[in-house]
C-alpha cells in the first residue's frame, strides 16, 4: 500500500493543478479589473440563480423517478433518463428550441400558452434542468440503492400504500440524500455551457435583462476582450464554485447526519 | 399456522425469515396460498395483508416515539385510543421519548413491537427480535397477554428453548417443512 499515498497526491494534482494556477494567475500575475466588472458578477448571479432553480425543480419532478428506478431495478427507464447526459449539449438546446418552436405543434401549444424558451430566464433554467436532472438521479438513485430497506418494508407492513410510504417514510428518512444530489446537479449547472449559449445566450427578462450565464460570458470574454480578462472572470467563478462545495460540505456535515444508528444495549 | 401465539424454532439458515417474508410479500411467490382470516392473500400487495413484520430494523427512525406508536392506526383512518397506547407502553416498558432512530436497539425492537400491536393487524411475524431484549421472557409473556386481549395472532421466531416455551404452539422448521413440536391445546 505504499504506493497508493503518493499516486493519490498525483492524482489529485492532476485534478486541482489546472483550476489552482488558473486562480493564481487571475487574481496575482494576469489580474485585469475587467474580469471582476458588474457584468461578470451579473453573469455568476445569474448562473446561480438558474442553477438553484434547476436543482430545485429537480428535486420535485425527479425524486420519484430515482426512487421508482433504483426498487424496480427499471434499467430501460434509467437509461431514458440518461440520454441528455450521453448527447452533446448544444443539441439538448437545439432540441428544446424545437419543442417550443411554432413549427411543432407541440411548440403551437406552448407559444400559445405564453411559454417561450429562446432567450428567457424559464428556457435558461429549462436547459439546466434537463442537462442536471441525469445528475440528479444517478446520485439519488444510489443513494436509495444504499438505503436500509427494512424502514419501508415496516411501514409497508403496517398499511402504507406507495403515496404514504413515500411521503411518510422515503422522503423524511432521504433528506441528506436529496441534499447530496441537488448541490451535485446545481454544481453541474453551473458549468453548463451548450445548450444555454443556444437557448438563451442572453436572457432578456428583468431582473436579468441582456445578462449572459457566467460559462456564455467567459467564453464572450475570451474572444472579445483577450484572455487575462477571461483568466480573471474565471478565476472569480471557481471562488464562487468553491464556496458552493464548502457550503455543500459543511451543510452535509452538520445538518443531516445519518439518524439510522447500529442499535446499541437493549 | 399462525393461530394465537405461535413459535417457530429453527437453526441459522433453516429457512424462518425467508418464511416471514414471504407470508408479508415481501417476496414474490410462483404458486401455493396464504389463507389469512379465510381469505387468500398470496396475490394481495403487502400494504393490504395485514400482516406486520417486526425485525431488528422495522422501525421508522425520522419519527418521534408518540407518533410512532400510533402511525399504523392512522394509515387505517382509525381513531386513537390513548388508554390502550399507555397499556401497551408500560406493559412493553416503553417509557422514553424523542427520535426512534437515535434510540437503542432494544429500545427500538419495544417500539416497533408496540406499533404493531396497536396497528390492529391480522397477525405480528415477529423475526428473532425478542432474543435481543434483557426481559424477553417477561416481555413475551406480556405480550401473549396483549395481543390475546387484542385479538391478534403472532409468530414469533427464536433459537432460545426458554422464550419458545412462552408460546401455545411450538413449530420446528427443518430444511424448508414445518413440525409441530408442542402445542398447549
Amino acid at each position: 500500500m505504499n504506493w497508493l499515498r503518493p499516486y493519490t497526491y498525483f492524482s489529485i494534482i492532476i485534478l486541482v493543478l489546472p483550476v489552482a494556477l488558473l486562480v493564481y494567475e487571475g487574481f496575482g500575475p494576469m489580474y485585469n479589473s475587467g474580469g471582476v466588472s458588474m457584468g461578470v458578477l451579473r453573469s455568476i448571479e445569474l448562473s446561480f440563480a438558474g442553477s438553484a432553480t434547476a436543482g430545485l425543480v429537480n428535486v420535485v419532478l425527479f425524486t420519484p423517478l430515482a426512487y421508482y428506478v433504483s426498487r424496480r431495478r427499471n434499467e430501460l427507464i434509467a437509461a431514458l433518463s440518461d440520454i441528455p447526459a450521453s448527447i452533446p449539449h448544444p443539441i439538448v438546446g437545439i432540441s428544446l428550441l424545437l419543442l417550443d418552436s411554432p413549427i411543432t405543434p407541440i411548440g403551437r401549444v406552448l407559444l400559445s400558452a405564453g411559454i417561450n424558451f429562446f432567450d428567457t430566464y424559464l428556457g435558461f433554467v429549462s436547459a439546466l434542468t434537463i442537462i442536471s436532472a441525469p445528475i440528479y438521479v444517478t446520485a439519488l438513485r444510489s443513494y436509495f440503492d444504499s438505503m436500509e430497506r427494512s424502514a419501508e418494508n415496516f411501514a409497508v407492513s403496517l398499511g402504507a400504500p406507495p403515496h404514504r410510504l413515500f411521503s411518510d417514510v422515503v422522503v423524511p428518512n432521504s433528506y441528506g440524500g436529496i441534499v447530496n444530489a441537488l448541490l451535485t446537479s446545481i454544481s453541474r449547472a453551473l458549468s453548463e455551457f451548450g445548450s444555454v449559449a443556444i437557448v438563451a445566450y442572453y436572457v432578456l427578462q428583468q431582473p436579468f435583462y441582456g445578462v449572459e450565464s457566467a460559462s456564455v460570458k467567459i467564453y464572450e470574454l475570451y474572444g472579445y476582450s483577450g484572455p487575462s480578462v477571461a483568466v480573471t472572470a474565471s478565476a472569480l467563478m471557481i471562488v464562487f464554485s468553491l464556496l458552493l462545495l464548502l457550503a455543500s460540505r459543511l451543510i452535509k456535515r452538520y445538518f443531516f447526519k445519518p439518524i439510522y444508528t447500529l442499535g446499541g444495549p437493549s | 399456522m399462525v393461530d394465537g401465539f405461535v413459535c417457530l424454532m429453527g437453526k441459522n439458515g433453516s429457512g424462518k425469515t425467508t418464511l416471514i417474508n414471504t407470508l408479508a410479500g415481501f417476496y414474490d411467490v410462483d404458486g401455493g396460498s396464504i389463507v389469512v382470516d379465510g381469505v387468500d392473500v398470496a396475490r394481495l400487495e403487502a400494504y393490504r395483508r395485514g400482516i406486520v413484520v417486526v425485525n431488528h430494523n422495522s422501525h421508522l427512525p425520522n419519527m418521534e416515539v408518540e407518533d410512532h406508536l400510533v402511525y399504523g392506526l392512522k394509515l387505517k383512518g382509525l381513531s386513537v385510543d390513548r388508554a390502550g397506547v399507555e397499556l401497551v407502553k408500560s406493559s412493553l416498558g416503553i417509557n422514553y421519548h424523542g427520535k426512534v432512530g437515535k434510540l437503542s436497539l432494544g429500545m427500538k425492537i419495544r417500539v416497533a413491537l408496540a406499533t404493531a400491536l396497536l396497528s390492529r393487524p391480522k397477525a405480528i411475524l415477529a423475526d428473532e427480535v425478542f432474543s435481543s431484549l434483557h426481559d424477553s421472557v417477561a416481555v413475551l409473556e406480556s405480550y401473549k397477554k396483549l395481543s390475546r386481549e387484542w385479538g391478534v395472532d403472532v409468530l414469533y421466531t427464536t433459537q432460545s428453548v426458554d422464550e419458545g416455551r412462552v408460546a401455545d404452539k411450538l413449530y420446528l422448521i427443518e430444511a424448508g417443512t414445518t413440525r409441530l413440536v408442542h402445542s398447549n391445546d
